[in-house]
């Protein structure tokens, strides 16, 4: 593919456009992770608090986004 | 509508169904018509496959598709330029979690659908009258499986599967054309 091709050859490149795509690319990959290592936390028994500590956020926002999921 | 259906298009509708389930959703939308429609055989199959198309290419597409969680083609290239090697944090993934670590992005729906609901989603059913359409422009008395692959072309197909039909340029203007050649002896 050419455009794989273009933005590996601007690896390092201080083009904002590229930069930023990565930027955002990154945060949908962190969401992915998040929500696998959560979902096995749970399935491992892991309680809420200890999952938040771990993420480094409140109890209450890790609860919020992942609670749903857990449930079902 | 149906009574016009060949036996070839009724098949279709029957394996886009299996399809969706396979796949752990409710119903069938355009692309399990589509991933049906290649898997079927008969003269849109054959269209798909001048093009390079087949039911195994699409369902590579589908299960590469899931396997990146999402990620497009273009957002793995952008994390490379930031030195993250995103099929690679995949392949982790995969062994540690099994391989449908990322596949489930949702929970599977909860809801069945009732007895009498449709199994096929509103934009698949539309896609099946746009077939008909499609027939009936062409003076055709009956639906066939090119019938379904130009009403797909119209209505339009989302995801990885839709993309595949538009990196190998296969458009409504192409498939048309390709019937009305079939008809003419000059394919």
């Amino acid at each position: 593919m050419k455009d794989t091709q273009e933005l590996a050859a601007a690896a390092g490149a201080a083009d904002p456009g590229t930069g930023l795509r990565a930027v955002a690319a990154l945060r949908k990959l962190v969401e992915q992770l998040e929500r696998v290592q959560v979902r096995n936390a749970r399935a491992q028994g892991w309680a809420w608090q200890a999952i938040a500590d771990a993420l480094g956020v409140t109890r209450q926002a890790v609860h919020q986004k992942h609670a749903r999921r857990d449930a079902d | 509508m149906f009574e016009r259906f060949t036996k070839e298009a009724r098949q279709i509708v029957i394996e886009s169904i299996a399809a969706a389930e396979r796949l752990g959703e409710d119903k069938a939308g355009p692309a399990h018509l589509l991933l049906a429609l290649a898997t079927t055989g008969g003269a849109g199959a054959q269209v798909l496959a001048d093009r390079g198309i087949t039911a195994a290419s699409l369902q590579t597409a589908v299960t590469d598709a899931r396997r990146r969680a999402g990620l497009t083609e273009d957002e793995v290239a952008a994390l490379r330029t930031v030195g993250i090697e995103a099929d690679e944090v995949f392949r982790r993934l995969e062994e540690a979690f099994g391989p449908d670590a990322l596949a489930a992005t949702d929970p599977p729906p909860k809801r069945r659908r009732g007895l009498l609901g449709s199994p096929m989603e509103a934009p698949a059913r539309k896609v099946l009258e746009l077939s008909l359409r499609e027939a009936i422009a062409l003076g055709d008395r009956h639906i066939g499986s090119e019938h379904v692959l130009l009403g797909l072309l119209r209505q339009g197909v989302d995801g990885p599967v839709g993309a595949a039909l538009t990196a190998r340029q296969v458009t409504y203007d192409h498939v048309r054309q390709r019937v009305l050649a079939a008809r003419h002896g000059v394919a």
